[in-house]
């Protein structure tokens, strides 16, 4: 099994090898309801995957961009976290909202083009908006850890990126401030391998987990197709952090299965053989397998959850579709507290244009 | 059997139309919800579309190598009963609103563009009546006001009463060509040289007893209750005070008072009857511990020497800081003010 071409270099921590036989010490401290847990989500959170996909194809979905292949990296951190800390994500971290109790109806208003960065709470869910613009986040999210210390609140802050986002200013300002600041939080890069089209190796010549090294915190390589290993490492992470020992820095490695978003053709500069290969590393094939080879998981709750997925996607489907298109009275809403002369008159001609009810929520 | 037309979706990003590659279905097929109708190749992406219901395939509106615009037709299905009903669109505050209403969006029919339930068909489907409210924002002016109102209502505070007959303040008021309220100005702060507690302040350590009476008058203006403040009311005289709080009066409604001129008040007056009410009970105005209410004066049946005659008459109302004044402290000084305003040879002691 040759594994994807940007996981080369350190060997990242690994509990689990591909085929699910343990290669370190699989006890992180998880009851087997906790660890069947781990399992049960990724296999909702794929489900729900492919039906947004499907969604898009149908017009329901403005754009949707994919997460198979990275349930482990999101699952896996969103589990270790505790009820209060929060989450800052990109917007390929579905799986990871629905674990921190995102409602995924609402998440999904935002690809139906309602409203920036989504509609459900940020401070009820402790998930914030949806980021496109690449790597803002995580400023957000330093300076989040930031206030919440000042705060005096135990409250441990995640900022989610990804290999691409590690180019960018803004994950080298919130990095170092996080460092020398001591910021409780947890910067966990998903290296998918691809940044849109453009490879890891044409992205950075280094390994993205060393440059914690330079900041000043502790950099960690793990294997973000091992549930286990992610749950490990993110769960040191984060207690570091609440004890007062500042961040870390954690490269995830994973594999992007489908294209950047759905407004792309993956196939058209990304060979689909490697994606063949990097199926052999699939995170829910390889925990489950250990799963039940441990004991823990049996066919019958699997095809169980199979069906709840399938139920779940349904359900998902069914409350989104059902809402209609937005309002076009929303464009123009949330845009000012207190909207100028020229805006109104703007949003007053459109609607007549429009023909529509001027009434938002 | 419902018909649906599933038209070409944006497959990208802002894409005007795709070529069918190749049909995966055909006329007649029976289809399930996502299984693949056909291949296209958009400007971006070659991509499978997955069928958006489960049916019967009633037509195909384009051949292989055809280019369909988004938007255009592409495929009609029959429907399973179930799956027609299925679809109720309306928007979330307008689900939130059916759920307050206890009405099942299944039964309403929608009048909105594409058929969707507006909040005005789920009121109609509730037998409730549409609302003439509105929501009226707060400008600044408002807030404030409603700011100070919530911080004075927090002082413990009561009012006491006193009919006042009318009949030598009208003489006077006549000879003087005033209104009322200059002369109940320059007696209220002739009042206070023998009761400086009602012109004082709480400060919360101590009680500020002032040595001027600066006197607020509560004015209406299209932006809400002002209380421009006359000075040195003790040194004026009736009609300096006339033109005072006329000067004040008009600034305030005209939006031009200064700043400076909105605070500092020691007492404070409401001419309540300027509107028609025959009493109020005022709201101490800030860093005041008395504020005096004048009702509309008007004929009442007065007792006179035993005989019940008609008098023009008016209630004061004070209202007074407990914390400076004990009711019967407050209850002698209005009535001091009640004396001075009803007996003509006091009325004319003071400066004109």
């Amino acid at each position: 099994m040759q594994p994807p071409e940007h996981w080369r270099g350190t060997e990242p921590v690994r509990i689990l090898a591909p085929d699910g036989t343990p290669v370190g010490e699989p006890d992180v401290g998880l009851d087997p309801e906790g660890l069947r847990s781990l399992a049960r989500w990724m296999v909702l959170a794929r489900r729900l995957d492919r039906e947004c996909v499907a969604l898009q194809r149908q017009g329901e979905l403005t754009v949707y961009p994919g997460f198979e292949g990275q349930e482990a990296a999101q699952v896996g951190t969103a589990a270790a976290l505790g009820p209060d800390d929060v989450v800052f994500p990109t917007f390929r971290e579905l799986a990871a909202a629905l674990v921190r109790g995102v409602d995924p109806v609402r998440y999904l208003w935002y690809h139906r083009g309602t409203w920036h960065g989504g509609p459900y709470d940020p401070r009820a869910t402790g998930f914030g908006p949806i980021c496109v613009p690449v790597a803002t986040q995580l400023p957000h999210a330093v300076g989040h850890a930031i206030g919440t210390a000042l705060d005096g609140r135990d409250v441990v802050t995640v900022g989610f990126i990804g290999d691409g986002a590690t180019s960018e200013g803004d994950f080298h300002e919130a990095a170092n401030l996080a460092a020398v600041r001591r910021a409780p939080c947890v910067l966990v890069v998903q290296n998918n391998g691809w940044a849109i089209s453009v490879p890891t190796a044409a992205q950075t010549a280094g390994e993205i987990w060393r440059r914690a090294d330079g900041y000043g915190m502790p950099g960690v390589r793990v294997d973000g197709n091992d549930v286990l290993a992610v749950y490990r490492v993110v769960r040191e992470a984060v207690e570091r952090a609440r004890r007062g020992g500042g961040p870390t820095l954690i490269e995830a490695l994973t594999y992007r299965i489908g294209a950047h978003s759905t407004a792309d053709d993956a196939a058209r500069y990304r060979d689909p053989e490697e994606v063949e290969r990097a199926r052999a590393f699939d995170p829910i094939a390889r925990y489950t397998a250990w799963l039940t080879a441990a004991g823990h998981l049996d066919e019958a709750t699997l095809a169980a959850w199979e069906q709840e997925a399938e139920r779940f996607a349904g359900r998902v489907r069914a409350e989104l579709v059902e809402q209609g298109p937005p309002p076009d009275a929303w464009l123009f809403e949330w845009v000012y507290a207190a909207p100028p002369a020229t805006f109104e008159r703007e949003r007053e001609a459109a609607l007549a244009a429009l023909g529509d009810e001027a009434a938002g929520p | 059997m419902a018909e649906r037309v599933f038209p070409m979706p944006d497959l990208g990003e802002g894409l005007e139309d795709a070529e069918i590659v190749a049909w995966r279905v055909a006329v007649g097929d029976r289809v399930a919800l996502n299984q693949p109708l056909v291949e296209v190749e958009t400007a971006k992406a070659t991509v499978e579309i997955p069928s958006p219901v489960a049916g019967r395939i009633a037509a195909l509106h384009a051949e292989a190598g055809a280019t369909v615009a988004v938007g255009a037709p592409l495929v009609t299905f029959e429907l399973e009963e179930a799956d027609a009903g299925a679809r109720v669109a309306a928007t979330p505050p307008v689900r939130r609103l059916a759920k307050e209403l206890g009405v099942d969006l299944a039964g309403v029919r929608g009048t909105g563009p594409g058929g969707r339930i507006t909040a005005e068909d789920v009121r109609a489907a509730a037998g409730a009546p549409s609302p003439g409210s509105r929501r009226v924002p707060v400008d600044p002016t408002r807030r404030r006001i409603a700011e100070n109102l919530e911080r004075q209502a927090a002082i413990p505070q009561v009012t006491t009463f006193r009919t006042l007959d009318c009949s030598a303040l009208e003489a006077l008021r006549a000879e003087l060509r005033v209104s009322p309220l200059p002369i109940v100005v320059a007696a209220l702060a002739a009042t206070v040289r023998d009761h400086p507690m009602i012109n004082a302040t709480w400060a919360g350590d101590a009680i500020e007893v002032h040595g001027s009476v600066d006197v607020g008058i509560a004015v209406d203006t299209e932006r809400g209750l002002l209380v421009p403040v006359l000075r040195a009311a003790q040194d004026l005289g009736i009609a300096e005070i006339a033109a005072g709080i006329a000067r004040l009066a008009d600034a305030a409604r005209a939006g031009s008072i200064a700043p400076a001129d909105l605070t500092g008040a020691t007492i404070a007056v409401s001419n309540t009857g300027s509107y028609g009410s025959e009493a109020g009970t005022p709201l101490l105005a800030p860093g005041t511990a008395a504020t005096l209410a004048l009702g509309r004066i008007e004929p009442r049946p007065l007792v006179v020497d035993g005989a019940v005659v008609a008098r023009p008459a008016v209630t004061l109302s004070l209202t007074f800081d407990h914390r400076v004044l004990d009711g019967a402290a407050a209850g002698r000084a209005l009535s001091a003010l009640v004396e001075r305003l009803r007996s003509p040879d006091r009325l004319r002691d003071l400066p004109r």
